[in-house]
């Protein structure tokens, strides 16, 4: 994995990030300041991003690649779609990893190390902290919808499969 | 309530001037499935039931238990009925009540209240995975053996 470092003077990696729709409510000036937490990591194909078992406090924007979505080494997704987010539950959780992610194809990925959020200091932290803590409130609730959606799915297949005359 | 635990002494007053005590008969219906509204619902004293498409799904029993939390950004309709199954007390928040702090504690609030928003759907995702893996334990042993009539 190789991790280029963020450069406000390279206008292409701004509006890369700036185009990933939870950082779109971030005005430009604060950009800085945020990218202190951020680091935008390359990894080569094969190469694994998160480690099934492992501890760690990243969340992780895909910006480009596919990766493979791994438990017990069995693929049970893949993600391939700019901008997906993945490994949330690390940003409050502190339970091991429930999945190993590896490249299928060379990935770009923007990793958001939430340990720095309590490190911070000055007359940033709260204003950082606010535009972090909201875009997790955003990103849970989209996946909470996600998963009250396949409960209710497999809900209603347990309910046919009981019901079905052999 | 434990979730007012992290707020300060200028916080707190500010929060309860912005939100309103309701009460509600046994069996009332305090939220319905398909509504959109952005209000949030901290339990002070009642139960109340859950329940999605028809079917009790949850109970809320302790004071402090907070439900509505989710519509507060988006405005996706509401996935839930909530009833009161006895006489029930809530206090309710406007979502925009962030908006409606003083500006000089704004950052304050939106950084706690986030904060602690993004604790509760957390701890909701980790019930709701546990819950789903448990249904497709369940749905393996039905097709390893199906129910005989």
């Amino acid at each position: 994995m190789k991790i280029i470092p963020f450069d406000p003077d390279n206008k292409k990696m701004v509006d890369t990030i700036m185009s990933i729709p939870a950082f779109k409510p971030l005005a430009v000036g604060r950009l800085n300041e945020v990218m202190k937490m951020v680091t935008i990591r390359e990894y080569e194909k094969q190469e694994k991003v998160l480690i099934q078992g492992e501890l760690d406090q990243c969340m992780f924007f895909m910006l480009k690649g596919k990766l493979s979505v791994r438990v017990d080494d069995v693929e049970v997704n893949v993600l391939d779609k700019p901008n997906t987010v993945f490994g949330e539950m690390g940003i409050i959780d502190t339970a091991p990893r429930s999945a190993t992610v590896v490249a299928k194809r060379p990935a770009l990925c923007l990793a958001l190390d939430v340990s720095f959020l309590d490190r911070l200091e000055g007359r940033a932290k709260l204003a950082v902290q606010a535009f972090f803590y909201k875009m997790f409130y955003e990103i849970l609730v989209q996946r909470l919808r996600e998963t009250n959606d396949r409960i209710a799915d497999l809900d209603m297949q347990k309910t046919v499969m009981e019901n079905m005359e052999i | 309530m434990p979730i007012f635990d992290a707020m300060d002494a200028a916080q707190l007053p500010q929060l309860l001037k912005l939100a309103k005590l309701r009460s509600y008969d046994a069996n009332e219906v305090i939220m319905t499935e398909g509504d959109t509204s952005q209000l949030v619902y901290f339990l002070v004293q009642g139960s109340c039931t859950v329940n999605v498409d028809g079917m009790d799904v949850a109970d809320l029993t302790k004071t402090g238990d907070v439900f509505g939390e989710m519509g507060m950004i988006d405005h996706e309709p509401r996935s839930a009925t909530i009833t009161a199954q006895t006489a029930t007390i809530c206090m309710v928040l406007d979502g925009t009540f962030i908006d409606s702090m003083k500006v000089v504690d704004k950052m304050a609030s939106e950084a706690l209240f986030y904060r602690i928003f993004s604790e509760i759907l957390a701890a909701r995702i980790r019930d709701a995975n546990a819950k789903i893996l448990i249904l497709e334990d369940q749905l393996e042993d039905l097709s390893v053996h199906p129910p005989t009539f």
